[in-house]
């Protein structure tokens, strides 16, 4: 093993105590552990000083109340300044190990009602002329960053990009609903009101044409 | 028995006869005029719904219609006593609140009166329609018609018990209300139209540029316009609180203004090689009415002629600059009210007869101009940003996506014609 692997290995046990030790002042054991997996899933080889982009994605374990400022600088004194005033708990890798073989991490199920949800915006976006996408993204990203908060915006911009209804997963009922009036407000916008009140209106009318349960499913998003 | 009668008609002074027999034929007009300007609720109703989408259809009428009932009585409880109560300083009445008179005829007039405040208070409806919420629009037609209309009023009409308005003792006039019932209205409509921001998707977010939102039935804006129309007859006719022999002027002055208005938008847009909109000709006339409304008694016909062509131009200018301003007005209410107010009052000092284009007069009227925007629009601006911030005066996006006949009263203008399917199904 090279010197920079070692390092590379050091560095990551130390930043999985640090969460572990940090975090386990705001989340319960198991919303800590599915924090844990997060990171060993998509973080652990980035360097502590990229820490906020995991935050933001573990955010919505977090919830609304927990100032985010205040984890990120807690993390980030004990991972840049080093952990001397703080007792970190021992590198909780085999506890994490042992929740997924237990299958604690599975999947969440995308829903029906997340994949008709789907369906619209993707029917909405491809009414949309092209030139105007660019406009109509510039525009829902502001609104994302100022209605949501945490991770619920890091889910929602995954699924922009993505075109993945399974980032629509994990959000709350009122979350989507609030998306999709943002759609509509950036549609508004860009296509003008009486463009997006049609566009809305055709959408829906086909997707209950095709499907009547469908069309219930979208009521709670409207 | 024939006798008896002609020994009781002879015997009673002939001239109190003629007097009390007067003053029936003047209180049986003042009460026409009072429902024609009644009437003129409904063609604001009709107007303003016909000129907003059909989600929002039914709100804009419920907000017409509890104008009417809030305004009359809270105009019948504070705003007649701040109005017409005595007026020594000139500036505020202080007796006459809840009313309670020794004669008959104080009665006509405060009805007559109560038709006004409803008027000036409806003006704002229109211009923050499809984005207010219902609880906070009432509120702030609450507070206009108790203090911002009547404060107004008694410094131009203010009196009738006893003192008088300090802008009267200037010689300001303002025969039927352009400046004291419209302008005072479309000035609180434009504090509204600030505090409320634009409907959503009105203004271009890249070149800022103001988009059409076309209403949903333009055949109701016509009969709006028609009504309101016959409506000011009885506005400015019946502000001469009797039946006498003016009357005749009056109105032909006013139908000339309102004529003239129409042309002045066609020739307007025509100049401008714009489309000559219905909805463009209908605010022209409206604003012929509003322009005319000071000095439908003290000008000629050709000189009415003459203020309603201007205001058609006024309306369509004054229209253009609201949009650059990024100011949505949802019906044109401000021009049509407020510049179309402006220009009419300044029109009665201009264009008075006997005293043509005396400058001494068109200084006093400007002064009140200016005083009725100096004092409508910051007092209307504190009410609405308070109510903004206590109850959200601004309907949330996903209100007005519904639209707000669902979200605000549970109900839809045409359930059954509905092609914008955004909604649950309607609560039975």
């Amino acid at each position: 093993m090279s010197f920079f692997e070692t390092n590379k290995e050091q560095r990551q046990v130390l930043q999985r105590r640090a969460i572990y030790t940090v975090l386990r002042r705001w989340l319960s054991e198991e919303k800590l552990l599915q924090a844990l997996h997060i990171f060993e899933q998509g973080h652990r080889n980035r360097p502590s000083i990229a820490i906020h982009g995991y935050l933001s994605e573990i955010a919505h374990l977090l919830g609304d109340e927990v100032d985010t400022k205040l984890v990120r600088r807690n993390l980030m004194t004990v991972l840049v300044c080093g952990p001397d005033d703080i007792e970190l708990a021992p590198d909780p890798l085999p506890l994490i190990r042992r929740a997924q073989t237990n299958g604690a991490f599975g999947e969440q199920q995308t829903g029906e009602q997340n994949l008709v949800l789907h369906q619209l915006i993707s029917d909405l976006l491809r009414c949309m002329p092209a030139t105007q996408r660019k406009v109509f993204h510039v525009t829902l990203a502001k609104q994302l960053k100022r209605k949501f908060v945490n991770g619920s915006q890091h889910q929602l911009t995954q699924y922009l990009v993505s075109n993945q209804p399974r980032f629509l997963a994990s959000l709350s009922e009122k979350e989507l609903r609030e998306f999709l009036s943002l759609i509509y407000v950036a549609s508004c916008e860009v296509l003008g009101p009486v463009q997006a009140d049609q566009h809305f209106g055709n959408a829906i009318q086909q997707i209950r044409q095709k499907d009547p349960g469908a069309g219930d499913y979208l009521n709670q998003y409207l | 028995m024939l006798r008896l009668v002609l020994i009781i008609f002879f015997l009673f002074p002939v001239s109190a006869f003629a007097a009390v027999q007067d003053e029936a034929v003047n209180t049986v007009w003042l009460i026409i005029a009072a429902a024609l300007v009644f009437f003129m609720q409904t063609g604001f109703a009709l107007l303003e719904s016909g000129m907003s989408r059909s989600k929002n259809a039914v709100n804009v009428v419920m907000k017409n219609y509890m104008d009417v009932c809030l305004g009359s009585m809270v105009f019948w409880a504070v705003g007649f006593g701040i109005m017409f109560g005595v007026n020594k300083t000139g500036f505020v009445g202080t007796s006459h609140g809840f009313p309670q008179f020794e004669d008959e005829w104080s009665y006509t007039f405060l009805f007559f009166q109560m038709m006004f405040a409803a008027t000036a208070t409806t003006i704002a409806s229109g211009a923050m329609a499809e984005r207010t919420r219902y609880a906070g629009y009432l509120l702030g037609a609450i507070i206009i018609t108790a203090i911002i209309y009547p404060v107004f009023g008694s410094w131009v009409w203010g009196g009738f018990f006893g003192g008088q308005g300090w802008l009267a003792q200037l010689g300001f006039v303002d025969f039927a209300g352009s400046t004291v019932v419209h302008s005072v209205g479309a000035w609180c409509a434009l504090a509204g139209i600030i505090v409320v921001g634009p409907r959503l998707g009105r203004f271009d977010p890249v070149t800022g540029q103001a988009r059409t939102i076309p209403g949903h039935n333009l055949n109701n804006v016509a009969m709006g316009g028609f009504i309101l129309w016959l409506g000011w007859f009885g506005f400015n006719a019946g502000s001469t609180l009797q039946a006498d022999l003016s009357l005749g002027k009056i109105a032909l002055n006013t139908h000339l203004a309102a004529c003239a208005g129409a042309l002045g938008t066609f020739l307007c847009q025509a100049a401008l090689r714009k489309p000559i909109l219905l909805t463009h000709t209908i605010n022209g006339s409206i604003g012929g009415l509003v322009a005319i409304t000071a000095g439908c008694a003290t000008m000629s016909p050709s000189y009415a002629i003459v203020t309603g062509l201007v205001a058609g131009f006024v309306v369509i200018m004054g229209s253009y600059l609201m949009e650059k301003l990024k100011l949505d007005d949802a019906v044109g209410a401000v021009p049509v009210h407020g510049f179309a107010g402006v220009w009419g009052t300044l029109a009665a000092g201009l264009f008075m007869e006997g005293n043509l284009f005396n400058v001494d007069q068109l200084w006093v009227q400007a002064l009140g101009c200016v005083m009725a925007f100096l004092w409508a629009f910051p007092a209307a601006l504190i009410c609405y940003w308070v109510l903004d911030k206590l109850l959200g005066l601004r309907a949330e996006n996903i209100e007005q996506q519904r639209g707000l006949d669902y979200t605000e009263h549970a109900e839809r203008g045409y359930p059954e014609f509905d092609s914008v399917q955004l909604h649950k199904p309607l609560a039975s």
